[in-house]
């Protein structure tokens, strides 16, 4: 029998449907070409996910619970989409330099999207967590994606152990919220746990096993283990992929597990709020200072990564612990705008790292020396994004990392910004180590590459003005942006 | 676009303009940087006459002058507000004089001509965009810009050390304003503009009182407050013991650098204090005057005596900046109508007579490649101009009568005597180590046996006497008639002395 108003639930999921329909449609090109394959894909997936953007925008109008209230479309839901969307593509464009001939990579990026964009309204703990796999199993092929390079064998083995690991945390986790709510809908789950606060160690270990698996995925402090040599192995394209939207795709779950995670109220003062600020003063800390000592970019921008999980965790620790509403709306605000100045800071980053690597033969920091002389752009592109990424102004990070203090003061959690401070000024000291080797050290002579000659036109060109300008302009005139996801959420 | 605009962002659109030219032609580079600070400088004197002395400002929104408002970020209410008053139109002037001057100094400088030059004139956007700026968000912003071109022209223009240097700088001035950051934000949940009943940025909103609320009202957020200003502004003037970064900056950075870090960069601190934290948190400015003046006394016979035990002569000049800086201090701490005047006068003199000091320091390290006081002697026989307008700058700097720096001193000890005799008393003996450290270094550097190295040094030349013959000229002058500068300022730092200094809440 078809259940009532099936017919309107697919249209409400549209852009999983053409998503998925484009990939078959993908899959089959990538059979009829062989010299530019890599460029059909870039060009095809680009338009899919445009189109899926495009579509998901339409979708404003149509708020609600779907899918036997499996998935829910409201404004964040609507957010997630774009980002995910705009994020891939960056990234699909990303590894066209270094994958012109395979079609795997995108193809395994763009599944991914079909992940985070069931995750972004996943309303429903099975949802959530086979969405959350969904997103998982494309990283991990492509993190493994140089099958003759063993590093990157490397990576994936320990991306998908430590993986595993978690999902299997999470699952359990999850299995207690059943138990002690014998519902898998998520605002049932919290309506339940409110009203009936009794159980509430038992609903701590529940809530402190499924952070720990969402906490894999963005890689917070204690399971991010993996990240660091997982970053490092996997071919650099992909690593700033990792970096952004499986994370985001984390904080997205994250994001929809909060109302369970407000129920929290146990008699002995342990609260959602204590265990989420904790969680970001350690992984903000231990991020931070692990940045310090490394002399692989990549690995340095990996540790980065851990911290800003970090500084971003700070926003989900007010919103964890504090029931007013004003609030939990402008912390929301904060957060999704920090991850859009992260996207594209970091994407940037990572943008020119990969660049170096290709021309210079490398990614260690010796490669950076000098690069102020040799190739003045590229270093000056990368000087932008990590005294963005540092929250200096007048760049997009700084308004993200002001978004995320106003949050933190007006909810008078001051101890933990005064922790957010400190790290600041520790990220700077590694961020700095990197500029000062660009302009302040002489080339060294053995590494230098004379005229790798860095153009405008070329795709990397291209994709760093597509990073650069946002950085930029995001850091003067940010009003129209926040407006936007301003009325996404409120 | 109102004159303050065109002010900051002239520069700017200069740097734009000097990193665009071809790298072949430095000497482009070179004109279009001092055609554009000196088109500021013009803007900046053209306001002089229409600016009205009367007009107090501090507070009271329509008495500021030159004022543009514009909205910026309608969600979080920052506005593009920016105007003058008596404290700020010196400070004005002082850094469009300093830039201009400074461009000459630079002309010597060939690595990477166009870098240095865009760097330059976005730090003057920034200094000039601090100085104007009524909106506390704003005011940050442009605090951090200086930042950014200020770690590269020391680390990449300096000296041996400005890698180290460079860094120091850097995170200490970070420190600093992140801590300021956390300020402005407490302020703005907790500060409403009148009118509307939104939270604002507004500063001169957050100087009324009434307008307070939330947790502003406990008097412990309160200290907690002032202190974290307190060690973002005392990183930037630099007050003991947060003052290691500044000996090594100065020796490291290029001349040029040094006259703008020594001649405007150390004002912003006490800028701060006198137009944020002063009339912010009035109630504990004066719970803490004593404090502050306390820190001011250290400051002066503190870096009188690191002053005197150095052997580079421009480490000399960095620490008797600490010191004279310490003067400003101790004056402003008093709260009394003098006592603020001289502050001010003070930070506009010490402007140029360090920047004449940084200025001959860089003509003698030009000629001889190192600093060393004892290495020289007897450079009178060889450099008699050089020996006459280094005097100027040495007696202006120890105070003699008839040179400017000798009305700010005495209007600074004058103000605070009657409130704080013991401190004053005691800074007072900083000046006779001033005089000591001073006139030895003379000694040492001009008198006695010419070191024979040395005989065939020239003379200072015309482009070095373009650069310091301004600065002596008003040097003289306001050290006979202060009146032109004092003027300015007068009525506003009066206001200001009794807006901080009465208690309760002023409307």
């Amino acid at each position: 029998m078809i259940p009532a108003g099936l017919e309107l639930d697919l249209v409400a999921c549209l852009p999983e449907l053409i998503l998925t329909a484009g990939l078959l449609v993908l899959l089959i090109l990538s059979l009829l070409f062989r010299e530019r394959r890599g460029q059909v894909m870039a060009i095809g997936g680009s338009l899919l996910l445009l189109a899926a953007a495009i579509v998901s925008l339409s979708g404003d109008e149509r708020v609600g619970a779907y899918l036997f209230g499996s998935v829910v479309q409201d404004g964040v839901t609507l957010f997630f989409r774009v980002f995910f969307c705009c994020g891939t593509i960056l990234c699909l464009w990303l590894l066209l330099p270094s994958f012109r001939k395979d079609a795997e990579p995108f193809l395994l990026m763009i599944s991914g999207v079909l992940g985070m964009f069931l995750l972004a309204g996943a309303n429903d703990l099975v949802t959530l967590f086979v969405a959350l796999e969904l997103v998982s199993i494309p990283s991990y092929v492509l993190a493994g994606y140089r099958r003759l390079d063993v590093r990157s064998g490397e990576a994936a083995l320990k991306y998908i152990l430590y993986g595993a690991l978690s999902s299997g945390l999470m699952i359990y986790g999850m299995a207690f919220l059943y138990g002690l709510t014998s519902t898998t809908m998520l605002p049932e789950i919290a309506a339940k746990l409110s009203t009936a606060p009794n159980q509430q160690s038992m609903l701590l270990i529940a809530l402190i096993l499924v952070l720990a698996g969402i906490g894999y995925k963005i890689a917070m402090v204690p399971f991010h283990f993996w990240c660091p040599d997982v970053y490092e192995g996997s071919p650099t394209a992909v690593t700033a992929f990792l970096s952004v939207l499986p994370k985001a795709a984390g904080l997205a779950a994250l994001y929809r597990m909060i109302p369970v995670f407000q129920t929290l109220d146990t008699s002995y003062g342990v609260s959602a709020l204590l265990i989420v600020s904790i969680a970001s003063a350690v992984t903000m800390t231990f991020g931070n200072l692990g940045a310090i000592w490394q002399t692989s970019l990549k690995r340095l921008l990996a540790y980065s990564s851990i911290a800003h999980a970090g500084y971003i965790l700070m926003g989900f620790a007010v919103l964890a612990g504090i029931g007013e509403v004003d609030l939990y709306w402008q912390t929301s605000e904060a957060i999704f705008f920090y991850l859009v100045t992260y996207l594209f800071m970091n994407l940037g980053a990572f943008l020119i790292v990969d660049w170096v690597e290709r021309h210079k033969g490398g990614e260690g920091i010796e490669r950076f020396r000098g690069l102020g002389r040799t190739d003045p752009i590229p270093a000056i592109l990368l000087a932008v994004f990590l005294f963005s990424l540092t929250g200096i102004p007048p760049l997009a990070g700084f308004i993200g990392k002001f978004l995320l203090f106003a949050a933190l003061v007006k909810a008078k959690m001051f101890a933990l910004a005064v922790i957010a401070i400190a790290n600041t000024v520790v990220s700077l000291y590694y961020y700095v180590r990197v500029i000062r080797a660009m302009f302040l050290d002489d080339p060294a002579p053995e590494i230098v590459v004379p005229g790798s000659g860095f153009r405008w036109g070329s795709v990397v060109g291209i994709l760093s003005l597509a990073t650069v300008i946002p950085t930029l302009i995001l850091g003067v005139w940010w009003g129209p942006l926040f407006e936007w996801i301003h009325l996404r959420t409120w | 676009m109102g004159p303050l605009t065109l002010l900051t962002f002239i520069p700017a659109v200069g740097a734009v303009v000097v990193a665009l030219l071809p790298k072949e032609r430095p000497n482009w580079v070179r004109w279009t940087s001092l055609a554009t600070t000196a088109i500021v400088l013009a803007i900046a004197l053209s306001l002089y006459p229409q600016f009205d002395t009367g007009k107090v400002g501090i507070n009271d929104a329509a008495s500021f002058q030159f004022v543009e408002n514009a909205s910026w970020i309608p969600a979080y209410n920052i506005n593009y507000s920016v105007g003058v008053d008596g404290l700020s139109f010196p400070m004005v002037l002082l850094t469009a004089l300093l830039c201009f001057l400074c461009i000459p100094a630079s002309w010597k400088i060939d690595k990477f001509v166009r870098g240095y030059h865009a760097m330059f004139l976005l730090l003057e956007t920034g200094m000039i965009g601090t100085f104007v700026s009524l909106d506390f968000f704003l005011f940050y912003v442009f605090w951090e810009i200086m930042l950014l071109p200020m770690y590269f022209l020391i680390g990449i223009w300096g000296g041996p050390r400005r890698v180290y240097a460079a860094i120091k700088f850097f995170l200490y001035t970070l420190v600093g304003s992140v801590l300021m950051l956390i300020v402005m934000l407490v302020l703005y949940f907790n500060v409403r503009d009148p009118a509307t009943g939104q939270h604002t940025f507004n500063m001169l909103h957050m100087m009324g009182q009434m307008n307070h609320g939330g947790i502003l009202d406990l008097n412990f957020v309160r200290i907690l407050m002032f202190f974290g200003l307190y060690i973002g502004f005392a990183i930037k003037v630099p007050v003991f013991p947060f003052h290691t970064w500044l000996p090594d900056a100065h020796v490291e950075a290029p001349t040029a650098i040094s006259v703008i870090l020594a001649g405007v960069l150390l004002k912003m601190g006490t800028y701060g204090f006198l137009r944020i934290s002063f009339p912010i948190l009035p109630d504990m400015t004066r719970n803490f005057a004593g404090f502050l003046a306390f820190m001011g006394m250290v400051n002066i016979i503190y870096g009188a005596f690191c002053a005197m035990a150095q052997t580079d002569l421009k480490k000399l000049v960095a620490y008797s900046s600490i010191s004279h800086m310490g003067y400003v201090m101790l004056a402003m701490s008093a709260l009394t109508p003098a006592g603020m005047n001289g502050a001010v006068l003070q930070m506009f003199n010490h402007g140029t007579i360090t920047a004449m000091l940084f200025l001959l320091v860089g003509v003698i390290y030009d000629r001889a490649h190192h600093r060393e006081i004892a290495g020289f002697g007897g450079l009178a026989n060889v450099m008699p101009k050089y020996l006459g307008i280094t005097a100027l700058a040495f007696f202006a700097s120890l105070g003699l009568p008839g040179l400017s720096g000798f009305i700010s001193e005495m209007l600074c000890f004058l103000g605070a005597f009657p409130v704080w005799r013991t401190f004053t008393i005691i800074s007072i003996g900083g000046i006779i180590i001033t005089a000591a450290y001073l006139l030895w270094t003379l000694q040492r550097m001009f008198f006695g046996a010419t070191n024979p190295k040395y005989e065939s040094l020239p003379d200072i030349n015309g482009r070095e006497l373009f650069t310091l013959i301004p600065l002596a000229v008003i040097v003289i002058v306001l050290g006979i008639w202060p009146q032109p500068v004092l003027g300015l300022m007068n009525s506003s730092m009066t206001y200001l002395s009794h807006l901080v200094s009465q208690v309760g809440v002023i409307p």
